[in-house]
């Protein structure tokens, strides 16, 4: 198993319980979906894996090291394993599609030429190569998203987490992302999202974790 | 290793690129950092310059020994070596008794008293110029040297040494404490100029920190600013001086020259200067750091 939850609960400052008891693990090279309603619990099960948020009690393991009991030194080092395509998408608008791109492999001290042609690599991939230099505000909803795609794509994860990748898109777009993570999966990444929106991961024949109120539903 | 030593170059060169973009903000800081840090420098500047003066004007303390008219050779020779091993002692300087009695002679007036005495009266003398900023140990050796047979008189003038001395010390002291003082304003000076930076910043560094940079990676082009706000400051503090004594010099070297001396105002060592530098930068590092990693701990504190 390259992730591993064993009854994680999370409770948040104020006693607000997000997790409860949660266990499940997902293998190497599988493609998830974490599904439930709005509050069920996604986005905080999601935001434990990089330790943006840190559980209260129980263990997660992510590639058998224990995000739990990690120092914040580490966690740099664990966030590079993972590909993170957020809620919120968190795109730089001061600067162009490439250099938003680019941004992952500065961050972590890539060569510039290498880190360059594999800027372009993750662009080409998610179909947005033509518009390296435009600004992300000048890309449609779908774009914007596929240009979080391949930012959490770029340092070559083995773990891609989504929150929410299709909330604010059609139908169309929205599958067409799904479509670009298959594709990634299928070449061996490990595909974590979580969705509200049943409907369309039921044409997927994916694993499902169910969330309701904090608790895995059976 | 290649990649650490590229984020310093791109994080010293994004900084620049950064301040110049603001250049109002950044000229307020810099007047701002620039008038601190002249306070305490022109305080040490002044009173240098005072020490020199002291020393010009001759306090430089002096001490005179008078032997007994009936002083032999070793009597002269004993206190010779006594002020050899001295401590704190510039030069010495012997005057004979005939010597000094001729020095009279030259004097008009004096010359016809002097040719109606029998014999010399008087004695033999040393005249010992003393480190300036040492009274505790020339008034032992004037007590010391009044002890000593056939020494009739130890003539130092404590009090005026003593009180040059004690003034500089406080002057000194005052400066110091002005320098500590205003170094934590710098701090906070820097500090602030560094969190709006921050602050208008904040989408990048918090993505930056999602996608496992470290704080290490993200606080550096924040430290490269503040250390370059605090040496522009310094800068400033200098040019504020440099131009203030450049206005009074002719004042001060008129009033000396006012008093028969050939006093100038004097600037200070480049060495000074360069620690002025270093200090301001150092200062601006670490009200960089203070606000950056304050900013990194708890991102949502205001």
């Amino acid at each position: 198993m390259i992730i591993s939850f064993s009854h994680v609960n999370k409770r948040y400052p104020g006693g607000y319980e997000a997790l409860r008891d949660v266990s499940f693990g997902i293998d190497a090279g599988e493609m998830a979906f974490i599904t439930g309603h709005s509050g069920a619990g996604k986005t905080t099960l999601l935001k434990l894996l990089p330790a943006i948020e840190r559980a209260t009690s129980g263990t997660l393991l992510i590639n058998g090291q224990n995000v739990s009991a990690l120092r914040d030194r580490a966690i740099p080092f664990l966030r590079r394993s993972l590909g993170l395509v957020f809620q919120d998408q968190k795109l730089l608008h001061d600067r162009s599609v490439f250099d938003n791109v680019m941004f992952p492999l500065s961050a972590t001290g890539q060569p510039p030429r290498e880190a360059a042609r594999r800027a372009r690599a993750a662009l080409d991939k998610v179909g947005l190569l033509a518009r390296e230099k435009a600004r992300p505000i000048t890309l449609s909803g779908g774009e914007q998203q596929r240009l979080c795609v391949a930012r959490a794509v770029v340092n070559r994860p083995s773990i891609l987490i989504a929150d929410e990748p299709t909330a604010n898109l059609d139908s169309d777009s929205a599958q067409e992302i799904l479509e670009i993570f298959r594709a990634f999966n299928q070449v061996g990444v490990t595909v974590l999202v979580a969705t509200h929106d049943q409907a369309l991961v039921s044409r997927y024949a994916s694993r499902m974790v169910a969330l309701d109120h904090g608790r895995l539903a059976s | 290793m290649t990649a650490w030593l590229r984020h310093h170059v791109q994080s010293g060169a994004a900084s620049v690129r950064r301040l110049a973009h603001a250049p109002l903000a950044l000229a307020l800081n810099v007047v701002a950092v620039g008038i601190a840090l002249a306070l305490p420098l022109g305080g040490y500047l002044i009173l240098e310059n005072l020490g020199a003066l002291a020393e010009h004007v001759g306090a430089e303390p002096q001490l005179s020994v008078f032997f007994a008219t009936d002083a032999d050779k070793a009597d002269v020779d004993r206190v010779a070596a006594e002020l050899k091993s001295a401590p704190g002692v510039r030069a010495v300087r012997f005057v004979p008794r005939d010597e000094a009695l001729r020095a009279i002679e030259r004097s008009d007036g004096i010359r016809d008293i002097v040719a109606t005495l029998k014999s010399n009266p008087l004695p033999d003398a040393f005249i010992v110029d003393l480190a300036p900023g040492r009274a505790d140990a020339a008034e032992q050796l004037a007590a010391a040297l009044k002890g000593m047979p056939k020494v009739a008189h130890v003539q130092f003038d404590a009090a005026w040494a003593r009180r040059v001395e004690g003034l500089l010390r406080l002057g000194r002291l005052a400066v110091a404490l002005l320098a500590a003082v205003l170094a934590v304003g710098l701090v906070a000076v820097t500090f602030d100029a560094v969190r709006m930076q921050i602050l208008t910043r904040r989408d990048e560094i918090e993505v930056a920190g999602l996608i496992g940079a470290t704080d290490a990676y993200i606080r550096r082009p924040f430290l490269y600013q503040g250390a370059m706000l605090g040496l522009l400051g310094g800068l400033a503090a200098a040019a504020i001086i440099l131009g203030m004594a450049a206005l009074l010099d002719r004042d001060v070297t008129d009033l000396a020259k006012a008093y028969g001396s050939d006093f100038r105002l004097h600037l200070l060592p480049l060495r000074d200067w360069a620690a002025v530098l270093v200090f301001s930068a150092v200062i601006g590092w670490a009200g960089a750091y203070g606000s950056a990693s304050r900013y990194l701990h708890s991102p949502g504190a205001d």
